[in-house]
Formats: C-alpha cells, sequence, structure tokens
C-alpha cells in the first residue's frame, strides 16, 4: 500500500487519515496521469485559511518506496516545488479521493465536505485568488493622516460594539452605540441624496475635500469618504469609508465586523474606484477628526 | 452527527441588507421560534462557514437567549448557520433562509421579499 490519504481539515484536531488499496493505488496514478491541463497555480498558498483545506496524498509509512507528496485542492493537482502542476476543472480526483475514505470519515463530515466540493474548480480558485491579493496589493496604500486610526477589527466586532455601531461611528472612530446617522446631533434630518449627507456631516463638524492626496499633520485629522445606494437593489442607502494609518482603506457595513476588502474582497486603495457593491455612486472626500460630534 | 438542539423564545430576525439604514427586524412568535429550533437541530456540522459580501443582501441574524442567558447571535447565509460555540452547520438548499424570510410577514415588503427571493436562487457571492 504505497499511497496514504489525508483530509486537511482541522487545527487542534488530528485530520482524517486512511490509506489505499493496491487497487485504489493504481487508479490514483491513473487518474492523476488522465489530467491532461497544467496550471502554474500551486495548490500549497492556503495561508489563512481554515475549514477544508484539500488531500495529501504521500507515500504511506511502511511504504518502502520514498515516493511524492502531493496536494489536491480546489481543482488543483500540486505535485510540490519541482513540477508544475495540473488543473482538474471538475475536482474529479478531489471526490475520487473522499469515496475512499470508509470508516475513516463520519458520515456528516463526508456530507459536508462533498458538499464544498460542488463548488466549481475555477470558482474556488478565484475566491482564493481574491484572498491572496490582498497580501500583494499591501504596498499601494499610502498613508496620509498622522491621526488616522489603525485598522483594528477585534475592536469592533462582537457584542453590542459591533451591533450598535455602524459605517458612520467606524468611519469617525467614535463607539457611540446609537448607529450614528450625520447631522443628528444638530437635528438634521437627511434624505438619500449626496448634498444632504454631505451638508448633515459638515454640521457635524467634518470638512469636503476634493480627493486625499494633502498629508494631514498631527491634529488635522483623517480622510473618510461617502458613497450612495441610488439604484441599489434593496432600496436607498449610504456609505462610509475611512482611511487607516497604514494608508488602505477600512469600512463597516451596517452591525457586520470591519473590513478593508471591497466587493471583490481586494485591499481598498482608493474608495473611489474600488468595488463598491451596492453603493454605486461615489459622492466625496471630507476630512474628519477626535472632536467632531456624532450620534 | 452533530446536532443544534431547539431552543426557548424570544426570538428576534434581522435580515442584513444595509449599512446606514435599519436592517428589517421581526419577533418569531412561540410557535415559530419552536420550529426553528427543530429545524437547526436537525442540521448537519460542516467545516467552514459560505464567506458573506460586504454588501447588499449578507443573510439573516438571529438573537437568541438560550436559556435565559445572554443573547446569542447565529448567522445564516448562503447554506451556512454559524452558532457561536458549536459550529457551523450545513443548510442544504439554503431551507432556513427561506423559512426566515417568509416568517418576515409585513417587516419586508413584496419588493424586498421579491429581491431576497431572487438572491437565494443564485449561488452564493
Amino acid at each position: 500500500m504505497p499511497f496514504a490519504v489525508t483530509l486537511n481539515l482541522y487545527s487542534q484536531r488530528p485530520d482524517p487519515r486512511w490509506a489505499l488499496s493496491p487497487e485504489q493505488d493504481a487508479e490514483f496514478l491513473d487518474r492523476v496521469r488522465s489530467l491532461l491541463l497544467r496550471t502554474p497555480l500551486k495548490a500549497r498558498g492556503v495561508a489563512g485559511r481554515t475549514g477544508y483545506r484539500g488531500f495529501t496524498v504521500s507515500s504511506s509509512p511502511d511504504s518502502p518506496l520514498a515516493g511524492p507528496r502531493v496536494l489536491v485542492l480546489d481543482g488543483i493537482v500540486d505535485p510540490g516545488v519541482s513540477a508544475p502542476s495540473f488543473f482538474d476543472p471538475e475536482r474529479g480526483l478531489e471526490k475520487w479521493l473522499l469515496s475512499t475514505a470508509g470508516e475513516a470519515l463520519a458520515g456528516d463530515v463526508r456530507a459536508a465536505v462533498a458538499s464544498l466540493l460542488e463548488r466549481p474548480a475555477d470558482e474556488a480558485v478565484f475566491s482564493f485568488a481574491g484572498a491572496l491579493a490582498l497580501t500583494a496589493r499591501a504596498g499601494s496604500c499610502v498613508p496620509r493622516a498622522a491621526d488616522a486610526p489603525a485598522f483594528v477589527p477585534g475592536l469592533w466586532t462582537g457584542g453590542d460594539v459591533q451591533d450598535k455601531n455602524h459605517c458612520y461611528d467606524y468611519a469617525n472612530n467614535q463607539q457611540t452605540g446609537t448607529q450614528a446617522v450625520p447631522g443628528t446631533t444638530h437635528g438634521i434630518q437627511v434624505v438619500f441624496t449626496c448634498p444632504s449627507i454631505q451638508a448633515a456631516a459638515e454640521a457635524d463638524g467634518l470638512v469636503q475635500t476634493p480627493d486625499f492626496t494633502r498629508k494631514l499633520r498631527s491634529g488635522e485629522g483623517w480622510y473618510v469618504a461617502l458613497a450612495l445606494s441610488t439604484t441599489g437593489r434593496f432600496g436607498p442607502d449610504f456609505h462610509w469609508y475611512r482611511q487607516d494609518d497604514d494608508g488602505c482603506w477600512s469600512h463597516k457595513v451596517g452591525g457586520d465586523p470591519p473590513t478593508n476588502c471591497d466587493d471583490s474582497f481586494n485591499a481598498i486603495t482608493n474608495p473611489k474606484h474600488c468595488d463598491r457593491g451596492e453603493y454605486d455612486t461615489f459622492c466625496c472626500f471630507m476630512i474628519t477628526n477626535g472632536n467632531v460630534k456624532i450620534s | 452527527m452533530t446536532s443544534v438542539r431547539a431552543e426557548a423564545v424570544p426570538v428576534e430576525v434581522e435580515l442584513n441588507l444595509f449599512s446606514q439604514r435599519p436592517n428589517p427586524t421581526w419577533s418569531l412568535a412561540a410557535p415559530q421560534a419552536e420550529e426553528l429550533g427543530r429545524s437547526l437541530a436537525s442540521l448537519v456540522q460542516r467545516p467552514a462557514r459560505e464567506r458573506s459580501p460586504i454588501t447588499g443582501y449578507r443573510g439573516f441574524l438571529i438573537r437568541d437567549q438560550p436559556d435565559s442567558g445572554s443573547v446569542r447571535l447565529i448567522r445564516v447565509y448562503g447554506g451556512s448557520v454559524e452558532i457561536p460555540g458549536r459550529g457551523v452547520f450545513l443548510d442544504p438548499d439554503r431551507k432556513v433562509e427561506r423559512w426566515l424570510l417568509e416568517s418576515a410577514g409585513d417587516a419586508v415588503d413584496p419588493e424586498m421579499r421579491a429581491l431576497v427571493l431572487r438572491e437565494l436562487e443564485a449561488r452564493p457571492r
């Protein structure tokens, strides 16, 4: 039995592991040989990913062969750094490896993995590539403001802090716990137009600015940006972004945790040009500071 | 099979759509809460949850107080049900999401309901 299969699932618990029978060994090699599409992608780049992380096929400990070690994930069949990968768009190899698990895998775990394997390989790889883009583009953000807050999602995540502070609270870096709305402190009720929301924010103490190119010294505040959903599918709404101390932008959508990704899961170097999803109309950049009054 | 046992009322549901505007929210009647509890109890565990989009339809949030303790927030999106402290569960055919939308009554107007239904018919973003 030269081949052993490990299903990479857990962090603390041991991953399920089983040996292939001689017939399955032969079928595994036949299936790999039948793959014709080559890809430069490597399946090993799964840093930060949790949950299902593919199958590792390697020589079993009792095998006399110092054989290969192959990682199969998201349709990429990766034999290691010294050889190119193959692409398996239907994820047939992953599905077959799952079918070889036998008693090594509980029925509910098998069903859960099987459902993940229904996702087409190109889509799964795209999501993964999108997540990697954050790391790849981190250097393209330019810090502009000495007072800009740091991106620390944990400060805004969990319980009432997460629920009761929305985008305007987050952009102004104030945990009011009121789901603050521009102008409320000053008795102004906004309507869903850029001028109305801008004017209300100005009443709170924010200042309009044409862009975010000027460096802001200590005491001058930090940049925020306003966008509006006018043709959004679910009706009007608006949304705020803020520039963090690393120069990239982050935002908090309603009661969700903050994120530094746009709707395509890329880092946000400029909210005017990123994928804003529902918030199709870019209104303006503004400067805020620690003294603005919001509620 | 790992399962979730039924929980007691009160149970509040939020349709997670907006950033600045308040999301539609409603409370479940006692029989609905019991039905939801039974439904959650039948789910099987999965290794990871479906990632929700950044904006737009981002699923349902369920707030309950099991054993009259602190409020618990359950997230339902894209065929996944994430229950704090218990794990992530598979929601085949997004049945829990559909049921929650159905439970909204007048809290969600027909136009918005149709838009969310369209989201539920599509593959999770």
